[in-house]
C-alpha cells in the first residue's frame, strides 16, 4: 500500500485530501460492487425469470395448438401464433417446424428468415430449462433468446419462439441509472461530510504544524488552543507544556552561559594577573620613588614639574590599566547590541596584554578599511573571543624564544576576517576533534577551564559568523574568525 | 492519482457489455417457403373427430401403426376439425381409408360411391346408440324436460350427437330453435360429455361406444352425468374408402382389419378400443339411420 502511494507520488498529499480521497474511494468501491452485482447475479436472475415467463407461454401455445395441429387446422394455428405474438412485445417471432426444415406456420411478415433453420442443424449446443431447450444469439447486434419445445403427440414437430432482451436491458439500465444517481448523491454527500470532518481534524493539526515550525526556529512564545475534546486536544496541551519547559530550559541555559562567560573571564584575568601586576608595579614603583625624591630633596622647579608630570603620566597609565580591566571583567550588560569597530576591538584587546610581551611578540597587520570594519553585536562577548584566542596563542608560544603572534584584520566579501596565527606547538592531530568540546583542556589545572573555544564558537555563531581552527603540530595554529559587516 | 479516478469513473458509469454470444443469425434474409407436400407413398388413414384429436391419437394411433406395419409402408393418421372436412378429404383423395361416423357416411354415400371395408363389432353387435345425457344432479328426467334447456351437439354430421337429438325434437312437434334455449357444437363426443359434467350445457347427445371409453378411462367425469334416454340401435360407424380408388389397398387393408383379432398384437389394440373384432359389412343395416338423416335434412337441419 505504502509502495503504491509512493508510486502514485501521493505521499505529499495533505491529510485532508487523503481523507476525502479515501471516502470517495469507498463510495466508488460500493458502486463497483453494485455494478458487478447487477451485471452478474441480477442479469442471471432476470434471464431465468424471462425464461420462466416464456417457457410458460410456450407451454400454453403448445397445448393450444395440439388439436389444430392434429387436424392440420393451419388457420387456427396461425391465428394462435399471431395472437400470442401480439400479446407480448418482447416476443419477436414464433414458428412451427417439422422434420427440422419444414416450416408449418410462422409469424414473420414477407417470408421466413432462412438463416433460422441453421439453429436446427444439430451442431448447436442447446441449454435446457424445464424440459425446454434454449440458446441465445445475436441478430443485427441485438441479443435474442430462442426457445424451442417438441409438441406432444406431434413428436416430429417443434415450436420455436424468439424473444428480445430489450426488457432485461431496460431494467438493467434503469437500475444502473438509479444506482448511479444514488452513488452521485452519496458521492457529493460523502465528499461534503469528509471535507467538513477532515477540516475539523486537520485544522488543529495544521495549527500544531505551524507552531512547531516556529518553535523549530527558536520562537518559544508559541501556544496553541485546541478544544476538540479528543486526542488532538491532549496533543495540544502536551505541546504547550513541552514548549513551556523548552522556554524555561532555554532561559536557564542562557543564564548558565552567562555564568560560564564570567568564569572564563576571571580565568583569563588569572592568566593575565602576573603580567598586570608587573605592569602596575612599574609605574607605581616609579611614582613611589619620585614621590620619595620630592619629599626628601629640594629640587629645582623644573625638575619638580617634570617629576610631577611623570607621576601624573604614570598614574594615568595605572588608571588606564585598571579601567580596561574593569571594563573587561564587567558583567555583560544584558546583551547590549551596538556597532563595534573591529580595529578598536583588536587594539583594546592588545592593550590588555602586558606591554613587555605585546611589543616583542604581537604584530597587528591592519588591512581593515579606514572605518575599521563595523560589526553589529555584543562588544564584551566579541572581545572575550579575541582575548581567549590571544591568550591561547600566548600560552602556545610561552616557551619559544622566537615565539610570534600575528593578528591580521581584513575585509572580504562583506565579512570581517580576523586571523590570529602563532608559531607555537600546534594542536596534536589526536585531539584536534575535541578542541570545541566543553571542559576539554590541555592546560594544567587552574590555568584553563576548557570553555574558551566552545564559548568563542558559540558567540561567533550567535553573531552570524564563523570560526575555524587550522593547526599543524610543531608548526603553529591559525584561528580564523569571520563576522558579517553591518550593512549601511 | 490523476489517472485512477477517471478510470474508476469510466468503469462505473459506462454501460459495458457482458455475455457475448458468438452465434449470429440473420433475420433479414427472408424466403417464401413452399407449403409442405404430403407423401403420396404413405398409407393415409383418416379418423373423423368423434373424439378430440389428441384423444383420437391415444385410441387410434396404435391401430394405424399396426396396419402400416402389416402393409409394410409408412402409415400416417390424418384428422380434420369436422366430419364434413374429413368427407371432403375422402372425396379429394387426401386419405386412402377413413373411419367415419355413421352420419358422415350417409352424407358421403349420398354424394359419391363409397365402399365399406369393415365395421367394428362392439359387445357382439354391429350397432351403436345415441345417449342423451344430463348432469347427474339436474332435474331433467326425460327428453321432454329438455325444453328450455341448453344442448351440445357434436358435429353437423354426427348421427348420435346431432341428427338423432334434432330428429327427437322435430318428432315432438317442436323446432329445435324453439325447443332449446341455446345450442353449441362441441366438436367431439368426449367434449360433449365433459361440457355436461361441468354444467356448461344442460344436456348432450353422445355415442354410446365413446361413452363406454369414458366409463373405463375417465370414471370421475362419467360420475357427473346421467343418461336420460337411449336411441334405438343404428348401424355402427364404418371404415370406408372411395369406390374404385386404390383397389389393391382395399383388399389388403380389409384382410388386415378382419383378421386383426387373430393375432396377439391386433387383439390387444382391439381391446383398448373396446372392439371385439372387425367384420365385413354383411348383415348390416343403415336403414333407420338413413331415414332419420333424410327426415332431418329435409327439414333443413
Amino acid at each position: 500500500m505504502k509502495r503504491m502511494f509512493k508510486k502514485l507520488q501521493i505521499t505529499r498529499v495533505p491529510l485532508r485530501w487523503k481523507i476525502i480521497g479515501i471516502t470517495a474511494g469507498v463510495v466508488l468501491l460500493m458502486r463497483l460492487t453494485e455494478y458487478l452485482y447487477v451485471h452478474t447475479i441480477m442479469v442471471k436472475e432476470l434471464e431465468t425469470e424471462f425464461l420462466a415467463r416464456f417457457s410458460g407461454i410456450m407451454k400454453h401455445i403448445s397445448s393450444s395448438i395440439t388439436n389444430p395441429m392434429l387436424t392440420e387446422n393451419t388457420s387456427t394455428i396461425s391465428h394462435i401464433l399471431k395472437e400470442t405474438k401480439s400479446s407480448d412485445p418482447d416476443i419477436l417471432y414464433i414458428y412451427l417446424l417439422k422434420d427440422r426444415n419444414k416450416i408449418l406456420s410462422h409469424t414473420f411478415i414477407k417470408g421466413f428468415p432462412i438463416d433460422l433453420l441453421k439453429l436446427s442443424d444439430g451442431n448447436i449446443r442447446w441449454k435446457t430449462y424445464e424440459g425446454m431447450n434454449y440458446i441465445s444469439f445475436k441478430a443485427d447486434k441485438k441479443k435474442i433468446y430462442h426457445i424451442k419445445t417438441a409438441l406432444p403427440l406431434n413428436n416430429e414437430a417443434e415450436l420455436h419462439m424468439g424473444f428480445s432482451t430489450d426488457y432485461i436491458k431496460s431494467v438493467i439500465n434503469q437500475i444502473n441509472y438509479i444506482f448511479s444517481a444514488i452513488t452521485l448523491f452519496l458521492f457529493i454527500i460523502a465528499i461534503g461530510i469528509s471535507t467538513y470532518l477532515s477540516s475539523k481534524i486537520t485544522k488543529p493539526i495544521n495549527e500544531i504544524v505551524s507552531a512547531t515550525n516556529l518553535v523549530g526556529i527558536g520562537d518559544f512564545s508559541q501556544r496553541i488552543n485546541i478544544n476538540t475534546g479528543d486526542e488532538l486536544e491532549t496533543l495540544g496541551t502536551n505541546f504547550n507544556r513541552m514548549v513551556e519547559n523548552l522556554e524555561k530550559s532555554k532561559a536557564e541555559l542562557e543564564k548558565t552561559f552567562e555564568k560560564l562567560l564570567q568564569t572564563e573571564k576571571f580565568t583569563a584575568i588569572g592568566t593575565l594577573s602576573a603580567g598586570l601586576a608587573h605592569e602596575l608595579n612599574n609605574p607605581l614603583s616609579g611614582i613611589y620613588n619620585l614621590l620619595k625624591i620630592l619629599k626628601t630633596k629640594e629640587l629645582p622647579e623644573e625638575k619638580r614639574e617634570e617629576y610631577f608630570r611623570v607621576i601624573f603620566e604614570s598614574l594615568d597609565r595605572v588608571q588606564n590599566i585598571v579601567r580596561r580591566l574593569l571594563d573587561y571583567t564587567r558583567k555583560e550588560d544584558d546583551g547590549l547590541i551596538e556597532n563595534i569597530n573591529i580595529r578598536d576591538l583588536i587594539k583594546n584587546s592588545l592593550l590588555l596584554i602586558p606591554s613587555t610581551t605585546s611589543e616583542t611578540l604581537l604584530h597587528f597587520v591592519d588591512h581593515l578599511p579606514p572605518s575599521g570594519g563595523i560589526v553589529y553585536g555584543n562588544k564584551e562577548q566579541l572581545q572575550e573571543v579575541i582575548m581567549n584566542i590571544l591568550l591561547n596563542a600566548l600560552y602556545a608560544i610561552k616557551d619559544k624564544p622566537d615565539g610570534k603572534i600575528i593578528i591580521e584584520g581584513t575585509l572580504n566579501n562583506g565579512m570581517v576576517h580576523i586571523t590570529i596565527t602563532d608559531n607555537g606547538d600546534g594542536i596534536p592531530a589526536t585531539i584536534k576533534h575535541r578542541i570545541f568540546d566543553p571542559f576539554f583542556t590541555t592546560k594544567p589545572a587552574g590555568m584553563g577551564t576548557g570553555l574558551g573555544l566552545p564559548l568563542s564558537l558559540r558567540i561567533i555563531e550567535k553573531h552570524g559568523g564563523e570560526l575555524y581552527v587550522e593547526s599543524i603540530e610543531n608548526v603553529g595554529t591559525t584561528v580564523k574568525i569571520l563576522l558579517p559587516v553591518k550593512e549601511e | 492519482m490523476k489517472i485512477v479516478f477517471p478510470v474508476i469513473f469510466l468503469l462505473l458509469f459506462s454501460g459495458c457489455k457482458m455475455n457475448d454470444t458468438p452465434l449470429e443469425v440473420d433475420l433479414e434474409k427472408k424466403v417464401i417457403l413452399n407449403p409442405e407436400e404430403g407423401n403420396e407413398k404413405d398409407f393415409r388413414f383418416g379418423i373423423a373427430t368423434m373424439l378430440t384429436p389428441s384423444q383420437n391419437i391415444y385410441y387410434y394411433a396404435e391401430l394405424i401403426e399396426y396396419i402400416g406395419r402389416k402393409l409394410n409402408m409408412p402409415a400416417s393418421m390424418i384428422q380434420r376439425s369436422t366430419y364434413s372436412q374429413m368427407n371432403d378429404l375422402i372425396k379429394l383423395g387426401g386419405v386412402d381409408i377413413a373411419f367415419i361416423c355413421t352420419g358422415a357416411y350417409i352424407k358421403l354415400k349420398n354424394e359419391i360411391p363409397v365402399r365399406i371395408l369393415a365395421v367394428p363389432v362392439v359387445d357382439g353387435k354391429k350397432t351403436y346408440n345415441s345417449l342423451i345425457i344430463v348432469r347427474r344432479d339436474s332435474n331433467i328426467n326425460s327428453f321432454e324436460d329438455l325444453k328450455g334447456k341448453s344442448f351440445a351437439f357434436v358435429d353437423s354430421l354426427s348421427l348420435t350427437g346431432k341428427i338423432y337429438p334434432i330428429y327427437r325434437v322435430l318428432k315432438s312437434g317442436y323446432l329445435p330453435e324453439m325447443f332449446f334455449t341455446k345450442t353449441i357444437f362441441s366438436g367431439s363426443h368426449d367434449s360433449s360429455i365433459e361440457m355436461v359434467a361441468q354444467g356448461i350445457v344442460d344436456a348432450a347427445g353422445v355415442d354410446n361406444i365413446i361413452f363406454k371409453y369414458y366409463i373405463k378411462d375417465h370414471p370421475e367425469i362419467v360420475k357427473g352425468v346421467r343418461i336420460i334416454e337411449e336411441s334405438p340401435p343404428f348401424g355402427i360407424p364404418p371404415v370406408v374408402m372411395k369406390a374404385g380408388y386404390k383397389k389393391p389397398l382395399y383388399q389388403k387393408v380389409r384382410e388386415i382389419l378382419i383378421n386383426m383379432h387373430t393375432d396377439k398384437e391386433g387383439a390387444k389394440i382391439l381391446e383398448k378400443l373396446h372392439f371385439d373384432r372387425f367384420e365385413p359389412p354383411s348383415m348390416l343395416s343403415y336403414k333407420n339411420s338413413e331415414e332419420i338423416f333424410k327426415f332431418v335434412s329435409e327439414r333443413g337441419f
